[in-house]
């Protein structure tokens, strides 16, 4: 009875707590909140190691940004040029045109090197955009001709489709050739025709019909080239993504 | 501090965001039952500020072990025990558990009415410590006296003992105050 009599008047009985006792709750909790963030300092870490990751894929796209740049401008894989042997075209840039010219092959690069006689084959069906590129200016041609005409069996291969930049593969009779400083061929620059224009070209060849070709619309060669630095060592995409790792290792030393 | 109570739906919500450590459920928590368990810690402990101190105490406790909490009753309940462990433990710090016979402290003369709360809680200061902390346990927070003897480290019988001696010292000071209050 006495008990149930203490029982039912202080269980629920509630004193309030001095303001001395409020100050000591608000300092005591105060030293536990940067426990409590003490203890999980991985949130921070993964937090860090996200924005890390981001920073380095933004960094790697960067980088392989330039190395296309850079490599825009790149010789062009000899697997993808164009031969043309002298003897049967020596006439055919100046007076017939492309459609002549176009006797092409691809050999791959020991072909190049060694096989003293390219073998030929059909020329390609002309574009109807490939006769307008008649009419524009080609300084190689004069100088090909002359080369030609001192030595019948001189072979020479294209660097571009545009006819304007090529070389002397000069692989059936060795013949001492004196080019004039003021010709075309000294004068002419290295000038790779612009990517834009390349494909827009393209996109008007296969309007008017022509079957589409990446090697034409200079995005193969882009893509070839790609695998290659200025050393022609192959730069894989995993090497790619070292160097860039390396030079963000530099950066935020 | 009243705004934030809303917030909290249910007590399990509340309890939720303490384990989670969210300092606004803790400021809400001690706005709830810093009272409650004031009232507790004094029934326990004479002295005011260390009542206070070990409900202070009492309330980092929880939030400290609050992850044990297993949602399976009542977190205040579960609160509780652990503010009645604290003022345990306090008392045997401080060699106040122990439990021999003891005499009564004399009471100060009170004529207020029996009735109130203040004065049970005062009836309950005066008895000796063992025999205070035994009756708290057993007559008001409802342990059992094995419970009381695994928590104080006592026999059961030595339990029994003291609560039947705080019994019959409440008794003999409730008629001291009955008959004062007479005259």
């Amino acid at each position: 009875m006495m008990d149930q009599h203490f029982s039912k008047k202080l269980r629920d009985l509630e004193i309030t707590p001095s303001e001395r006792a409020n100050e000591l709750f608000r300092s005591r909790l105060e030293q536990l909140s940067p426990q409590k963030e003490e203890k999980r300092p991985g949130k921070y870490f993964a937090t860090a190691a996200a924005v890390l990751v981001a920073l380095g894929f933004l960094f790697y796209l960067h980088l392989n940004e330039n190395v296309m740049k850079a490599d825009s401008t790149a010789v062009l894989p000899k697997t993808t040029d164009e031969i043309i042997t002298g003897k049967e075209t020596a006439t055919a840039p100046a007076e017939t045109g492309i459609q002549q010219e176009e006797e092409v092959r691809e050999t791959p690069p020991s072909a190049v090197s060694s096989s003293p006689a390219p073998v030929r084959i059909p020329a390609a069906k002309p574009s109807p955009g490939l006769a307008e590129e008649q009419n524009a200016p080609r300084p190689a041609k004069k100088l090909l001709s002359d080369l030609q005409s001192l030595n019948p069996e001189i072979s020479y291969r294209y660097h571009n489709p545009d006819l304007t930049d090529f070389a002397i593969l000069d692989t059936h009779s060795p013949l001492d050739l004196e080019i004039p400083e003021t010709s075309s061929f000294a004068e002419a620059p290295e000038k790779p025709t612009p990517l834009l224009v390349k494909v827009v070209r393209e996109v008007k060849y296969v309007a008017n019909g022509d079957r589409p070709d990446l090697d034409r619309a200079g995005i193969k060669p882009a893509a070839t080239t790609l695998a290659h630095n200025q050393n022609g060592l192959l730069a894989n995409e995993s090497r790619q993504i070292k160097e860039g790792f390396h030079k963000f290792k530099e950066i935020f030393r | 501090m009243a705004r934030i109570l809303p917030l909290f739906k249910t007590e399990h919500d509340l309890a939720r965001a303490i384990i989670r450590g969210d300092g606004n459920a803790q400021r809400a928590f001690y706005e709830k039952y810093s009272g409650k368990f004031l009232a507790i810690c004094c029934r326990y402990i004479k002295d005011r500020m260390a009542a206070e101190d070990v409900m202070v105490e009492s309330m980092m406790r929880i939030f400290e072990k609050s992850s044990q909490f297993d949602f399976q009753g009542s977190f205040e309940g579960w609160s509780k025990r652990l503010v009645v462990n604290q003022a345990l433990g306090y008392l045997r710090s401080n060699k106040m558990l122990e439990t021999g016979i003891e005499e009564a402290h004399q009471a100060s003369g009170s004529t207020e009415s029996l009735l109130e709360a203040e004065d049970l809680l005062r009836l309950i200061h005066e008895l000796p410590s063992g025999y205070r902390t035994v009756f708290n346990l057993y007559a008001i927070e409802g342990y059992s006296h094995a419970e009381i003897a695994e928590l104080m480290g006592i026999s059961e019988g030595t339990s029994k003992s003291q609560l039947s001696r705080a019994r019959a010292v409440l008794q003999e000071r409730l008629n001291e105050l009955q008959l004062t209050s007479n005259f």
